[in-house]
């Protein structure tokens, strides 16, 4: 099993307020799965992702990735794993906007310890993959929104992660947009990649082979299809 | 991130922000300039010092016995081979020799009349003197052969005698226990060595030999071995002549210690350099605060990015060493254009300096390390703080 939720308990302290944000969810992920995860604002679907991503280890449970226990991970080890395994989608694209688009999908390369040399090939091919060859000397502001996300999808895949989480990739975007981007996740499943995909919209979570619908911090239904 | 990269993106990242990136570096290259400006001209100033003290730069520690003749006309030498060899008998001394002033300065005591003091003056034998006379006239060669007792004096020396005579050409100055007449005033070079006085006196060299042929020798110069205490040796030399010295029932002995005057005018250097070093060393620590502030100013606008950066891999050492290595590029490079500067203004400054400013290697890589480690040392706060945020807050 590459992703195994065991007990998921995430509480969220502000003053002498609690917040129970995840309520003991589990939830088992296998290699090459296409899952989307839907529910309503505000249900903890991005702090969810958050902890499968290794962005929050601040959780109660057991969280195993490839029968590793994430929780007890150092800084370091949690930093190599999001550079080599997960590829990252924000909700808000999240590009740095003083580097160029080439710049910015060649930093998890960078990180993960390539001469810049060796990374041009490879973002020419994840921009090309993105149907946005030779923009690599562009800078963010001077895309739309669709290019922005396309881009943020370039990065994601650059590093050729085990697999890539996006959160609401599809949310600014107009329904010609969004078809295009679910077409590139399509690829990407079908290139045997792990995908978890966080939308509102029942089309886009239709598309995946599995849904998971999270309430008020609950797994409340693990829909699978066929 | 390969260290190369880490560079890389330091340095496009100080270009991306080129102004701010200058202003902060100002601080640095004005006090390394300024650093690198007092080090060459007081490297100068010492080197000089050395070379005349010292007599060609040799760094050997020397000192000079003199002799005082009570009867200033008397002909008998002062120092003879017998005193060399009590001289070097000595423990501590190298060499010693017998100084002849054949053709070379040498002090003289003058009765400037009235009921002054005898002042002392430099005076030099020469074949011939015909250098910026303003007065009267030079010494010729015929002077010389003549044997004429002329002399030429310096207009220094012209208006303390003029206090106590009605005229300078033309009146007559006793020299070693000879009547000169005043012949001519020149007017002195100015100091091109600082230690080096230039003569106030000038005399045709075969008349000075006739009559104080016998005196010359009156001083002892001595090379001490490196090890030796200069002032103690000295005076142990100064007590076996007054003792056995061919000379001692004639006049008295008396020391000089060039390391004594050597050490006393380093000191004075030392003072200022140190007082001009303290004033550098506040404005590189006032630069350093504001690498400090700059970096923490940029720490704090790149939040957001800092948060990316850490989603895609960048392990908290990676951020730290990104800023770290901003704030250091920016010093260490603002040492550099400092050094720059401040060799130039030492250039500069030095066409107006009795003395040739020296530049030593040890002052390029003292600026070049102090700069850095101010950079480094200023920036290793915020670049701390820049990972000290909680991932989940940054990418929010
Ligand atoms: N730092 C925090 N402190 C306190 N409560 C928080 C914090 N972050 C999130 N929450 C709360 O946790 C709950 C879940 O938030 P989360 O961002 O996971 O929702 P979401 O399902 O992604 O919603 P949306 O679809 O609007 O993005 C919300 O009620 C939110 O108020
Ligand atoms: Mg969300």
């Amino acid at each position: 099993m590459l992703i195994n939720l065991q007990h998921i308990n995430k509480v969220y302290q502000q003053g002498d307020r609690q917040f129970h944000v995840l309520k003991d969810i589990n939830l088992q992920i296998a290699q090459g799965e296409y899952v989307s995860i839907m529910g309503s604002s505000g249900a903890g679907k991005t702090t969810l992702i958050d902890v499968i991503g290794f962005l929050d280890r601040d959780f109660a449970g057991s969280y195993e990735f490839n029968g590793q226990p994430v929780r007890q991970m150092g800084e370091n080890q949690a930093a190599a794993l999001r550079n080599r395994h997960v590829g990252f989608v924000f909700q808000n694209f999240k590009l740095i906007p003083t580097l160029s688009i080439g710049e910015n999908i060649e930093l998890p390369l960078l990180y993960a310890g390539k001469r810049r040399k060796a990374c041009r090939p490879l973002v020419e091919e994840a921009l090309a993959a993105v149907g946005l060859a030779g923009s690599f000397r562009k800078f963010p502001n001077q895309l739309s929104g669709g290019q922005q996300q396309r881009v943020a999808i370039a990065r994601a895949i650059v590093n050729q992660p085990d697999f890539i989480i996006a959160d609401e990739p599809t949310g600014a975007l107009d329904s010609a947009t969004t078809k295009e981007i679910m077409a590139i996740f399509t690829r990407l499943h079908q290139q045997g990649k792990t995908l978890l995909i966080v939308t509102h919209d029942p089309k886009v979570g239709a598309q995946a082979e599995r849904m998971v619908r999270v309430a008020d911090g609950r797994v409340v239904d693990e829909g699978r299809e066929g | 991130m390969r260290t190369s990269e880490l560079f890389r993106s330091a340095f496009e990242s100080l270009m991306r922000n080129r102004r701010r990136s200058l202003l902060s570096m100002l601080g640095i290259v004005i006090g390394i300039a300024a650093v690198v400006m007092i080090l060459s001209i007081s490297a100068g100033f010492q080197q000089n010092l050395n070379q005349t003290l010292t007599r060609g730069g040799s760094g050997k520690q020397t000192g000079t016995i003199y002799f005082n003749a009570k009867d200033t006309s008397s002909k008998l030498p002062s120092f003879t081979e017998a005193d060399v060899s009590l001289a070097k008998a000595v423990p501590g001394v190298a060499k010693a020799k017998i100084q002849s002033w054949a053709g070379n300065q040498q002090d003289v005591k003058v009765a400037m009349g009235g009921t002054s003091k005898r002042q002392s003056w430099v005076l030099e034998t020469v074949t011939h003197y015909n250098k910026r006379i303003t007065r009267g006239r030079g010494l010729t060669a015929a002077d010389n052969d003549l044997r004429h007792r002329y002399a030429v004096v310096s207009t220094g020396f012209a208006t303390r005698w003029a206090k106590h005579h009605n005229q300078v050409v033309g009146s007559t100055v006793n020299l070693a226990g000879f009547n000169y007449q005043i012949v001519g005033v020149f007017r002195p070079a100015g100091g091109v060595n600082l230690f080096t006085n230039e003569a106030a006196i000038y005399v045709p060299k075969n008349a000075y030999a006739i009559g104080t042929a016998a005196t010359s020798g009156n001083a002892l110069n001595l090379t001490l071995t490196s090890s030796a205490n200069s002032k103690r040796v000295l005076n142990q030399v100064a007590k076996a002549l007054r003792k056995q010295g061919s000379a001692k029932n004639r006049g008295s002995y008396e020391v000089q210690d060039n390391a004594k005057a050597l050490a006393a005018v380093g000191k004075i250097l030392k003072g200022i350099t140190t007082f001009i070093g303290a004033i550098a060393g506040i404005s590189l620590f006032i630069a350093g605060i504001g690498v400090m502030n700059m970096t923490y100013i940029s720490v704090a606008e790149r939040m957001p990015e800092i948060g990316i950066r850490r989603a895609l891999g960048a392990k908290p050492r990676d951020i730290t060493n990104q800023f770290l290595l901003e704030g250091t590029m920016l010093t260490a490079f603002g040492g550099l254009i400092g050094y720059l500067v401040g060799s130039l203004l030492a250039v500069v400054v030095g066409h107006f300096l009795p003395f040739p400013v020296h530049f030593e290697g040890s002052a390029f890589w003292l600026a070049f390390l102090v700069s850095t480690a101010i950079g480094l040392l200023f920036s290793v706060g915020p670049a701390r703080s820049a990972t000290k945020k909680n991932l989940l807050e940054l990418l929010r």
